[in-house]
């Protein structure tokens, strides 16, 4: 056999000798898990309206039509928010918008006479309170699941208003916004929403959630 | 010697190791099974990783939290057999759905706004970390019955999650594992193909890639 041959018999062998011997080239280990699930909550508020007004010729998701007002009318218009069922507790807060059409005669002065008497009547039982910097009415407990709140019961044009408003219309825009109660309180003596530190939320990004079907 | 010949020869050398590779197992096989006589024992290395909560019954464990939460976990490492060892735990967070039967991983959430917080632990060595995974090494061999400090005391969800995050899952792994501390550097690096650094007492002092 010369030295060739000799050296691929060494190497065939050596090969053989390691697959056998690599199989015992181990250490003793161990394993084990543990696996856990969260599950995230979420926040889900509807708000919807209400009337057993005779002058209501509308009323639809998207709010309630009056005809024939007249200044000093006082028209049934229940706005309600409703913490639906599976929501996380929460903190709910509301806005009020005032519009008139381009080219409407009622002015902001009339417009603010509005305004100023549904203040005082969301306020008056301190179920809410109104932040005149944000233009917010903060409902002053925290709400849970299957709870109703009403914003206010009746709108009532003002009697001051005069004949300018002849013939004209005005839109009341209502938007319903909360934010978990879990690490978040309200604040009362600043009327408003404050982090677990107690410092107030500002700039707080409410965002549109869609609930599962 | 003819051609023949000589694959005649390389065949029986063949043979010859692959017969003695055989023997070896079988003279084992046989000597493990002798009764009474066998004064040579192996060494067993087991681990159990046990946490302070409540057995988890079902899929999900925790339900409606909100951003903001904190989750008390307190998992430790205990050397159950006979064998002095090295403890690793490997933690694995990420955002999804729990379905009736599987996870399913959602890849565009942001595993950062579960923070495992691991910090200031006595004990454990923070050897990598990323937005979903964290790994940590106990410095201490464990000696048979001994346990690790606690691998981390909780979770806590970010408030800053959105409502992208809204009726989401967390899913939160730990997976424990061990290599006996005799030749420990070695173990590590064919077990995990980590290089590990080692004080003169054993204490487990770094750890590398």
């Amino acid at each position: 056999m010369n030295k060739r041959k000799l050296g691929a018999l060494i190497a065939t062998i050596a090969l053989i000798a390691a697959i056998a011997i690599g199989g015992t080239l181990a250490y003793f280990t161990d394993k084990d898990e543990n696996t856990n699930v969260v599950k995230m909550g979420h926040v889900d508020i509807t708000l919807t309206e209400t009337t057993d007004s005779g002058k209501a010729t509308t009323i639809g998701a998207k709010g309630i039509t009056f005809e024939n007002v007249l200044p000093g009318d006082t028209l049934s218009k229940v706005p309600t928010i409703t913490v639906e069922n599976g929501s996380a507790d929460c903190y709910v807060r509301a806005q009020l918008t005032f519009t008139t059409p381009d080219g409407s005669q009622i002015t902001q002065a009339d417009l603010n006479q509005l305004k100023a008497s549904l203040i005082a009547q969301i306020t008056e039982d301190g179920t809410w309170a109104y932040n005149e910097a944000d233009n917010y009415f903060y409902c002053t407990d925290a709400r849970v699941a299957g709870d109703t709140v009403d914003l206010f019961q009746s709108v009532t044009v003002p009697a001051a208003w005069q004949n300018n408003v002849a013939d004209q219309s005005f839109s009341i825009g209502i938007k319903a916004e909360a934010i978990q109660a879990s690490y978040i309180s309200y604040d009362a003596a600043n009327i408003t929403w404050a982090d677990a530190n107690g410092a107030a939320l500002t700039g707080v990004q409410i965002q549109e959630y869609a609930a599962k079907q | 010697m003819s051609i023949r010949k000589k694959y005649v020869a390389l065949a029986l050398a063949v043979m010859i190791v692959m017969i003695a590779a055989v023997g070896v197992t079988l003279a084992y096989t046989q000597f493990s099974g002798t009764p009474v006589n066998t004064q040579i024992s192996t060494q067993s290395l087991s681990i159990s990783l046990n946490t302070a909560e409540a057995p988890q019954t079902k899929s999900v464990a925790y339900e409606s939290l909100v951003p903001g939460a904190q989750l008390n976990q307190n998992f430790t490492i205990t050397n159950s057999a006979n064998t002095a060892l090295y403890a690793r735990a490997t933690i694995n967070k990420s955002w999804g759905t729990q379905g009736s039967v599987s996870y399913s991983k959602d890849f565009t959430a942001d595993g950062r706004l579960i923070t495992v917080n691991a910090d200031h632990l006595n004990g454990w060595i923070m050897a990598y970390e990323d937005s979903e995974q964290l790994i940590l090494y106990y410095s201490k061999p464990l000696a048979a019955g001994e346990s690790t400090t606690s691998i981390f005391s909780g979770i806590s969800l970010a408030r800053s999650a959105d409502n992208q995050y809204a009726d989401k899952n967390v899913e939160l792994s730990v997976t424990a594992d061990a290599v006996q501390s005799f030749d420990a550097a070695t173990a590590m690096r064919s077990a995990w193909g980590v290089t590990a650094a080692f004080a003169a007492d054993g204490t487990l002092t770094g750890v590398t890639e």
